[in-house]
This record gives structure tokens, C-alpha cells and sequence, in this order.
């Protein structure tokens, strides 16, 4: 038996050991400090992020961890999910999977120290994260600070919830058609359900207390704990403006009443199903199961889809002709646009219902509807078109053809633009015949999703950076209807032309700074 | 001590990777010789309990190890063609890692291991930095580490200079005295300078399983070489089967193996044991 633990240890210490080290980890502690600083603005700015009516609330330490632990508890439910949700995958890219699989170790044991690794790095994340908002409130707070009440309520909202997060990260990475770009767009859809529905019945009535078991993030069990101290159902956590002739409201903190906190604490349990599926469908780097697109050429509707995909890929082919002759950035271009159509090509099935919807549905939905759905696929589509070559270790074959490296930023942009363009261009020209200026602004938009597509995609190499910030912004923007600034692509109809401007100006400085950053490194010698 | 019985492995596709490969080894050091996709890696996957054979049975030690993997598990060394390591790990981390997995506690085993493979002197410097022979050396040592009973090595000499290369071989014959090692390589003199037996594969069937000796007095009299010009080894180089053609003042040195139609002027050579590799594949090239 403690030999057993111990092989989960060594995991657990590899994990730490990789983690910790990566460049990103003291750069992400930097992040979490600065979210503090933005969770706690000066009450002189004329807004607070928690208020009860349109009355602001004292800032004694009861409230300042129970609001920085509910928003932080809040982004580090999406956010950790991407940070952590590498651990098998590493193993197998890095190409040690196959030396693990070899040992004595169990598939168990594996996945234990995997997720135990998982829940030290978000924790240690979590721990940086209070402890600059205990630094912010020394700062900010109205009362002394008592680190006991920031323990506290930084225990009861993460240690439930970091179990979960590590435990569903792993899920994913295991479960075949959950694991890639797909899955990290399925647990933004996901992540909002268990977001909302827990704290919509929560808050609907009383008689469903199992809802607060499959609470993870912990928005349901805060709203009844904030009701059942203020008595009030109508408060608002988060960044909003108060009514400064009314005096601030003294809120003592949580209630801690067993029969809440007890099964805020059983919310861990909710991780076990997910732990379990992980340890289920760990396939231990078998060679022979990795691939689940291999295994599906089964089943007649298999079969089908493999005949239409193998017609795609034939027309998307690269062949003679215009491609032929001198090498130019424009036929780089396209060819790469052809090589994302090839390399993933459930893009031909969003292309064509696209196609179908832009033309089929009321003008209405174009724009509440297509193309929002739209933004959500370009995310992962773009994502991969400027990293794809790093990660496939391509990029030394693609950059020794002429031109290439040279231009590898102009190419990048060029192809995530053309592709973009390929998937929203008829919902975009119905648009244009009716509002010309909506149309503008949803281009616009694309020009912004992949310009930082292409900044952040070159910068990090990773595809992930760009899919955990935009789909949050995204998340962000189209539930924001009544804040101009995050009408990005006019969808909500309020934004106004310098709004628009102000997008493309942003867009043009992450441009430049993609450009600057690859010329910078070419001229420095990095090929890779 | 290790036991293939009929053992088969087909792939959801359909394809055959391995078709009834029946073998029986003791401590030795054995070969394992065919062209790509001959299923040398997919026999050893299955061996090393990576995938599971779609029929048949493997035995170790009497012991069938679909039933119990951990007892091969823990008594073998592998190192895969394809492995590699965490970049951002020292030598002695990644090595005290996949060691700890297989039971290995002792930090001194782990260093003695490193200075085995020559790299004890670079033990706490990131993987990162490493040349390509440098973590090759370190894929090795955590094959070795656990000082298994049954090692298995896909194209260990890959990458490694020659110095390294011989010292490799040295260290595998050593090991070969207590221990089975399994060598999959395709550089032909790597076998003949340790192999006691060679199994030659290809395309998932096991053509043969002979001593380097034996393989070479099947190639004896059927190996040849002949001297032609430029005009000439273009019509040859598809009419026979040409294990060397080296360019020199008086011609195109060629050198062939075969039993039928030799050229007029071509000369009986001492076969090498690539010539009867050769010789082997040709024959069961139509499998």
C-alpha cells in the first residue's frame, strides 16, 4: 500500500516540478495579483462590487474576501480548467506516455497523482490570488483586516471547487471526443450551465438543496448565504455604480450555518463521477486506441461522413495550376487557407451551414444568433491557425520554403482572415443590404478576433491563451447588452462608430506588435 | 523466459500488424530485423504491455501478462524509437521520476545509472539543454535503471556518435549475459556485432529465426559483385537486388545478392549479413 502511494507521489512531485517551472507559472501569479487589484476598486470611483439595493456595503473583511473570493472563484472555475487541463496530453506530446504506460504504475495511481498535481497548482494559485487581496484590502478596506475571515471564505468557495475543476480537466483530457480545441469550447458551455442553473434554482426557492451538491463554483451557495444574512434578494456582486447620499450598509459576513456550509463542502463529492470517467477511459497511451477518429469508420452514418469528408478533402487539395511557378505570399496564403479546411474539416460542415442559415433565417437572428455562434467557432479555429506549425513541430519544414519566415506573421493574419471571412461571408453581405453599419462592425469584429488570434497564438504558441481569453470575453461581451464598450460587434446594436474605431485601433496595435514580435525573433535567431 | 504464442494484432482499420507470431526466448540478446512495417514495433508494444494482442498469449516467466502486466512491468527496461522527455526536468529528476515509478528509491542508483550512459556530469542540468545524443544516452539509463530482467530497445543507437554507438553495444552485450534484451534496429552491423539471434519480420509474419551465422550461410554463394558503367547500373539497378554501389575510378561497384540471372562478369563475395537480409526479404516480398 505505500509503495502504491508513494508511485502517486512521484506523480504528484513531477507534476509540481513541471508546472512550477514553466515560465508562465510567475507570470500567471502576477495575473492573479492584478485581478485582485481590479476586484477592489476605490470607493471614490463611484462604483463597488457588492452591493445590496443600490446601497453600498461597508468594506470590512467579511466583505472584501466574500467578494473576491466569489468573482476570483468565478474565473478561476473557467480559467483553471485551461491552465491545468495539459497533464496527460503532456505526457504524450513530450512522448514519455509510452515509458509511463511501461512501468509498474497503475492507470489509478496515474490519474490520482495527476489530479492531485491539478488541485496543488490551482490551490497554490488560489493561496497567491488571497493573499493579494488581503494585500488590497489593507489598501482599500474601511475596516482592519482579519485574515482569519479571508481563510475562511477563501476556504468555503475554493476548496470545494478546486477538486471539481481538476477533476473535470482531467475528464476531458481522457474522454477521446472531449479532449482538443473541441473540448475547451464544450466546457465554456459546460462551465456556464453549472454556472447558472445551480444559482437560478437555488435562488427560484429553498426546496431544492441537492442543487447546491452539483454547485461547484459556488454562485448558488453565496446567493443564499447573502439573502439568508441581509435578508435581501436584491444585491449585485460585481463592478456597479452606487447611490452615494445613502450611507454605507455594515454586512457581518457569513452565516456559517451548518446546514448551508455542510453541503457547500459536499459540493467536493461532485468531482468523483468526473474522476471516475477519467479513470475509465484512460487508454494508458495505448497506440493502438489513441485515436478516436480512427475508430469511428463504424456505422453507416460513419461511413457517409468519411465519403463527404473524403470529397472535401479532395476538392481542398493543393494541386498544379496557379500554385505552381514562383512562390508568393499570396499562394502561401491560400494554401494555408486550404490546409485548415483540410486539417479540420467540421469548418466544411460550418462553412455550408453557415451558407444555409445566412441565407434561410430572419434577418433578426443574423444578428442575434449566426453570428454569435459564429464568434464561438472562429475561436478554436483561429486559435490553431497561428500555432498549428509550432505545435506540430512543422514549422522548421514550413520555414526552410522561401519567403515563409519572413512573412510568417503576414501569413498567419492573411490566412486566419480568409478563413474567417469564408465561414461569416454570406451572414455578413445579408447583413450589409440591411445595416450597413452592423455588417461593418462584425468585420470589424473578425478583424479583431484574429488579430489577437494572431498576436497571442505567435507570442505563446499555445492555442489555449486565445481560446480561455476570448471565449470569456465573448461570454463577457454578449452578456453585457447595455455597455457600449463591450458591443464589439454590434450585435447588442449600441455600438457607436467610435467604438468601433476604437476596436479597430486595438486591432491594428496587436497586429503591428504580432509583426514586431516575429521580426524581432527572426532577427534574433529564433527559427522556432 | 519469454513465451509469444500465435499472438495477432489487427487494428480497428482491418490492418494486420501482426499475424501469428509464435517465438521463444531465453537471456540472450535477439534481434529483431525487417523492413518498416514489418510490426517490430508493434511486437514489442505488445510485449512491453502498451497494447493488447487481438489473439494469442505472451508469457514471462511462465507468467501470461495480459493476466498480470505488473510482473513484466516491474522487470522491464523499454525504450521506445519515439520516446521522449520533459524538457524543463534535470537528468536526475527525470530519471529519479521513471525509476520511483518502477521502485527504484535510491538516488545513488539513479547517479550510478547516469555515469553508466556518461552522463553523470550533466545529472542536474535541464533536459532542455541536452543534444540530441544526450537524451537519447538518458532514454537509455531509464531503461536501465530498475536493472530489468528483460530489456527491450527500439533503435537505441539512433542519433548516438560512434564512440557512444560502440559503447552502447558493449553495454548491451553485458547485459545480455544475466538478462533478455530485445534489439530492434535497422542499422545491420549494431546486430551482427551483438545479436546471438535475429528474427527477421515483414509484413506481420515471422520469416526467420536463425543465429547471424546461420542467416549468413543462407546468403553464401548468392551474394556477387560486379564493376559496370553509369549507362549500365541504370538497367541494373532495377533488374537485381543491390545491397551497395559505390562509385569508383574504374565504374559502379556493385554489389548484389541472388540465385538467378547473374550478369556475365559478376564474382562470388563473402555475404555480410545485410546481403542475407536481403536475400530474406526478397524471397517473402510477395507474402
Amino acid at each position: 500500500m505505500k509503495n502504491k502511494l508513494i508511485q502517486a507521489w512521484i506523480v504528484l512531485q513531477m507534476e509540481c516540478i513541471l508546472r512550477f517551472r514553466r515560465p508562465a507559472t510567475p507570470i500567471l501569479f502576477l495575473v492573479s495579483c492584478g485581478a485582485a487589484f481590479l476586484l477592489m476598486p476605490e470607493t471614490s470611483s463611484g462604483g463597488v462590487m457588492f452591493l445590496i439595493g443600490n446601497q453600498r456595503v461597508l468594506l470590512n473583511s467579511a466583505v472584501t474576501s466574500l467578494t473576491s473570493a466569489i468573482m476570483g472563484g468565478l474565473i478561476f472555475s473557467f480559467v483553471g480548467f485551461y491552465l491545468i487541463s495539459n497533464s496527460v496530453s503532456r505526457d504524450l506530446k513530450a512522448g514519455v506516455g509510452k515509458l509511463i504506460a511501461a512501468s509498474p504504475l497503475s492507470s489509478l495511481r496515474y490519474i490520482a497523482g495527476k489530479l492531485a498535481g491539478n488541485i496543488v497548482y490551482l490551490t497554490a494559485m488560489a493561496l497567491v490570488f488571497m493573499i493579494a487581496c488581503m494585500g488590497m484590502h489593507l489598501l482599500r478596506g474601511e475596516m482592519p483586516l482579519e485574515p482569519i475571515v479571508f481563510i475562511k471564505t477563501f476556504g468555503i468557495m475554493f476548496l470545494p471547487s478546486i477538486p471539481c475543476i481538476a477533476a473535470i480537466a482531467l475528464m476531458f483530457e481522457c474522454v477521446p471526443f472531449l479532449s482538443g480545441r473541441g473540448g475547451d469550447v464544450f466546457y465554456f458551455f459546460f462551465w456556464t450551465i453549472t454556472l447558472v442553473f445551480p444559482f437560478a434554482v437555488a435562488s427560484a426557492s429553498n426546496e431544492h438543496p441537492w442543487v447546491l451538491a452539483i454547485d461547484f463554483t459556488g454562485l448558488g451557495f453565496f446567493g443564499n448565504e447573502i439573502s439568508l444574512v441581509s435578508g435581501a434578494h436584491n444585491f449585485t456582486i460585481g463592478y456597479a455604480p452606487f447611490n452615494a447620499s445613502l450611507p454605507p450598509i455594515f454586512f457581518p459576513g457569513l452565516s456559517w450555518m451548518p446546514g448551508i456550509v455542510l453541503p457547500r463542502l459536499a459540493s467536493v463529492l461532485f468531482m468523483i463521477p468526473f474522476f471516475a470517467v477519467a479513470w475509465i477511459a484512460f487508454q494508458r497511451f495505448d497506440p493502438a486506441r489513441k485515436s478516436s477518429r480512427e475508430n469511428a469508420k463504424t456505422g453507416r452514418i460513419a461511413r457517409l461522413w468519411q465519403t463527404v469528408l473524403s470529397a472535401w478533402l479532395r476538392m481542398v487539395a493543393p494541386r498544379g495550376g496557379w500554385f505552381t511557378g514562383t512562390p508568393s505570399l499570396v499562394k502561401a496564403i491560400f494554401l494555408d487557407v486550404r490546409l485548415t479546411l483540410a486539417l479540420y474539416p467540421i469548418f466544411f460542415l460550418v462553412i455550408v451551414l453557415s451558407f444555409i442559415s445566412g441565407i434561410l433565417v430572419p434577418m433578426a437572428a443574423i444578428r442575434t444568433s449566426i453570428l454569435p455562434i459564429i464568434f464561438f467557432v472562429l475561436v478554436p479555429m483561429l486559435a490553431s491557425i497561428s500555432t498549428r506549425d509550432r505545435q506540430s513541430n512543422t514549422a522548421k519544414l514550413i520555414f526552410s520554403a522561401p519567403l515563409i519566415r519572413e512573412q510568417f506573421a503576414a501569413l498567419k493574419f492573411f490566412s486566419a482572415f480568409l478563413s474567417a471571412l469564408l465561414v461569416g461571408l454570406i451572414p455578413l453581405i445579408r447583413l450589409s443590404l440591411n445595416d450597413p453599419f452592423g455588417a461593418a462592425a462584425a468585420l470589424n469584429a473578425m478583424f479583431f478576433l484574429v488579430s489577437a488570434a494572431t498576436l497571442l497564438g505567435l507570442l505563446t504558441g499555445t492555442p489555449k491563451t486565445f481560446v480561455v481569453l476570448f471565449l470569456l470575453f465573448l461570454y463577457i461581451a454578449m452578456s453585457s447588452k447595455t455597455i457600449t464598450a463591450f458591443d464589439f460587434a454590434g450585435l447588442h446594436s449600441i455600438a457607436t462608430a467610435s467604438i468601433v474605431l476604437l476596436y479597430t485601433a486595438v486591432s491594428i496595435l496587436m497586429l503591428a506588435a504580432a509583426f514586431g514580435f516575429e521580426r524581432w525573433r527572426l532577427n534574433n535567431g529564433e527559427s522556432v | 523466459m519469454l513465451t509469444i504464442e500465435s499472438v495477432t494484432k489487427r487494428y480497428r482499420s482491418g490492418t494486420i500488424a501482426v499475424d501469428n507470431i509464435s517465438l521463444e526466448c531465453s537471456e540472450g540478446i535477439v534481434g529483431l530485423l525487417g523492413p518498416n512495417g514489418a510490426g517490430k514495433t508493434t511486437l514489442m508494444q505488445m510485449i512491453v504491455t502498451l497494447t493488447r494482442p487481438t489473439s494469442g498469449r505472451i508469457l514471462f516467466q511462465g507468467r501470461d501478462i495480459r493476466l498480470d502486466p505488473n510482473f513484466i512491468r516491474s522487470r522491464l527496461g523499454f525504450l521506445p524509437q519515439d520516446f521522449g522527455v520533459y524538457e524543463s526536468a534535470t537528468a536526475f529528476e527525470f530519471l529519479s521520476y521513471l525509476g520511483g515509478l518502477k521502485g527504484i528509491r535510491s538516488r545513488q542508483k539513479v547517479m550510478d545509472v547516469l555515469e553508466e550512459v556518461n552522463l553523470h556530469a550533466s545529472a542536474r542540468m535541464m533536459v532542455k539543454t541536452f543534444s540530441g545524443g544526450m537524451k537519447q544516452r538518458l532514454g537509455i539509463a531509464q531503461a536501465l535503471v530498475n536493472d530489468p530482467e528483460l530489456l527491450i530497445v527500439d533503435e537505441p543507437t539512433a542519433g548516438l556518435d560512434p564512440e557512444e554507438r560502440i559503447r552502447f553495444r558493449n553495454l548491451l552485450t553485458t547485459l545480455g549475459r544475466n538478462s533478455l534484451v530485445i534489439l530492434s534496429t535497422h542499422i545491420v552491423s549494431d546486430l551482427a556485432a551483438v545479436a546471438g539471434r535475429i528474427a527477421v519480420l515483414n509484413k506481420g509474419k515471422l520469416i526467420t529465426i536463425a543465429a547471424p551465422e546461420e542467416l549468413l550461410a543462407s546468403a553464401s554463394g548468392k551474394t556477387w559483385e560486379i564493376v559496370v558503367s553509369s549507362s549500365e547500373f541504370e538497367y541494373q539497378k532495377s533488374a537485381l537486388r543491390i545491397s551497395s554501389a559505390v562509385q569508383k575510378a574504374d565504374g559502379i561497384h556493385i554489389r548484389f545478392v541472388g540465385s538467378e540471372r547473374i550478369p556475365a562478369g559478376a564474382k562470388a563475395v563473402e555475404p555480410e549479413l545485410e546481403d542475407a537480409y536481403l536475400l530474406l526479404t526478397d524471397k517473402t516480398k510477395h507474402l
